[in-house]
C-alpha cells in the first residue's frame, strides 16, 4: 500500500502538478483568459513534444505493413519450423530497416502523460480543485470558462461531440490510406478496419455527448494534430 | 479457460492493430523487439502449456521487454 501511495505521489509531482500549472499559466496569459484556448495550447505543446516519436512510429508501421505479404510467404515456407520462421522474420525486418529496438518503452512513457493530461483538464474544468499551484503562477481567479465567448467548456456541447466524431473519421481514414499506400492489408484485416472505421467515430460521439466540452475540445485538438502529422508524412513520403 | 484467454487476446490484437493503423488517440506504438510479439507468445504459451502456466510465462515475457534487454527470437518453452 505504501509503495502504491508513493508511486501515485511521484506521478503527481513529476507529471500532474507541472502540467496543471502550465494549464493555469496558459489560461492566465492567453487573450480573454480563455480556458478553452489554454486546453488547445497545452494539447498542441504535448503533441509537438511527441511529434518525432509519432512520425517515426507511423513510418515504421507503414514499412511493417508493406512487409505483410513477405511475412505470409515466410510463414508458409517454414510451416513446421518455428525457429527458422522466426529467424527469417527477423532477417526480413533487418533487411528492410524496420528497427524494433524501442520495444514497449515509448508506450509506457506516453500512457502516464495521457492520463495526467486528462486529469489536469478535469481539474481545470472544476473550479473547486484549484490546489497544488506553484507560488509564481498568477491567481487563477480571472479565468473564463466560455471558449471564444460562446461555448462553456465546463458544460456539455453536442455540436463539439459531433465535430469530434467527424474529424475522427476523416483522420482514421487518412491514416489507413497512408499506411496501406505501401501495400494492401490482408483481406481479413481489411474487413475489420472498415467496420472499426465507422464504429470508432460513433463511439467518440457517444462518449463526447455527456463529457465536458473542455475534454471534447482536447479530443478535437489532438485529432487535428494527427491530421497535420498525416499531411507531413505524405509530404515527406519516399 | 484456454479458449476464453485466446479469444480475448485475439480481440486485443485486432483492436490494437486498428489503433496502430489510425494512431488513436496519440499512441505512437513502436515495433516489438522480440519475435513473436508478446500477444502471439501468449497464445503459443497458453496453447502448449495451459492457461495458468502459459499466462505466467506470458507475464514474464512482458517483463523482459525493457531498455536493457536485447530482444530477438524468444519462443515459449
Amino acid at each position: 500500500m505504501i509503495i502504491l501511495h508513493n508511486m501515485l505521489g511521484f506521478f503527481k509531482t513529476i507529471l500532474y502538478t507541472p502540467l496543471f500549472n502550465v494549464l493555469i499559466l496558459l489560461a492566465s496569459v492567453v487573450p480573454g483568459h480563455d480556458l478553452g484556448l489554454a486546453i488547445i495550447l497545452l494539447t498542441v505543446i504535448i503533441r509537438i513534444i511527441f511529434f518525432p516519436l509519432s512520425i517515426k512510429a507511423q513510418r515504421s508501421q507503414r514499412a511493417m505493413n508493406a512487409l505483410a505479404p513477405k511475412l505470409a510467404e515466410i510463414k508458409a515456407k517454414f510451416k513446421n519450423d518455428q525457429a527458422a520462421q522466426g529467424a527469417a522474420t527477423m532477417q526480413l525486418y533487418k533487411d528492410h530497416g524496420v528497427n524494433p529496438v524501442a520495444g514497449c518503452i515509448p508506450l509506457l512513457i506516453q500512457l502516464p502523460v495521457l492520463i495526467a493530461l486528462y486529469q489536469v483538464f478535469i481539474a481545470g474544468l472544476n473550479p473547486e480543485s484549484l490546489g497544488g499551484l506553484y507560488p509564481f503562477i498568477p491567481d487563477p481567479g480571472n479565468i473564463k470558462t466560455l471558449f471564444l465567448g460562446s461555448i462553456d467548456v465546463t458544460g456539455k456541447n453536442h455540436y463539439l461531440a459531433l465535430l469530434a466524431g467527424v474529424l475522427q473519421f476523416v483522420q482514421a481514414k487518412q491514416s489507413i490510406q497512408y499506411i496501406q499506400s505501401a501495400g494492401p492489408a490482408n483481406p481479413q484485416m481489411k474487413a475489420m478496419n472498415a467496420q472499426m472505421l465507422y464504429f470508432l467515430p460513433v463511439f467518440i460521439v457517444i462518449i463526447g455527448w455527456n463529457l465536458s466540452a473542455g475534454l471534447v475540445l482536447y479530443w478535437v485538438t489532438t485529432t487535428v494534430c494527427s491530421m497535420f502529422e498525416q499531411w507531413y508524412l505524405r509530404k515527406t513520403m519516399k | 479457460m484456454r479458449e476464453l484467454l485466446i479469444f480475448t487476446i485475439a480481440v486485443y490484437q485486432k483492436l490494437s492493430y486498428f489503433l496502430r493503423l489510425t494512431g488513436v488517440p496519440f499512441f505512437a506504438a513502436t515495433n516489438c523487439k522480440f519475435h513473436p510479439s508478446c500477444s502471439d507468445y501468449a497464445v503459443l504459451a497458453i496453447e502448449s502449456n495451459g492457461a495458468a502456466k502459459g499466462s505466467f510465462q506470458a507475464l514474464k515475457r512482458i517483463c523482459r521487454c525493457h531498455p536493457w534487454s536485447k530482444g530477438g527470437l524468444d519462443y515459449p518453452s
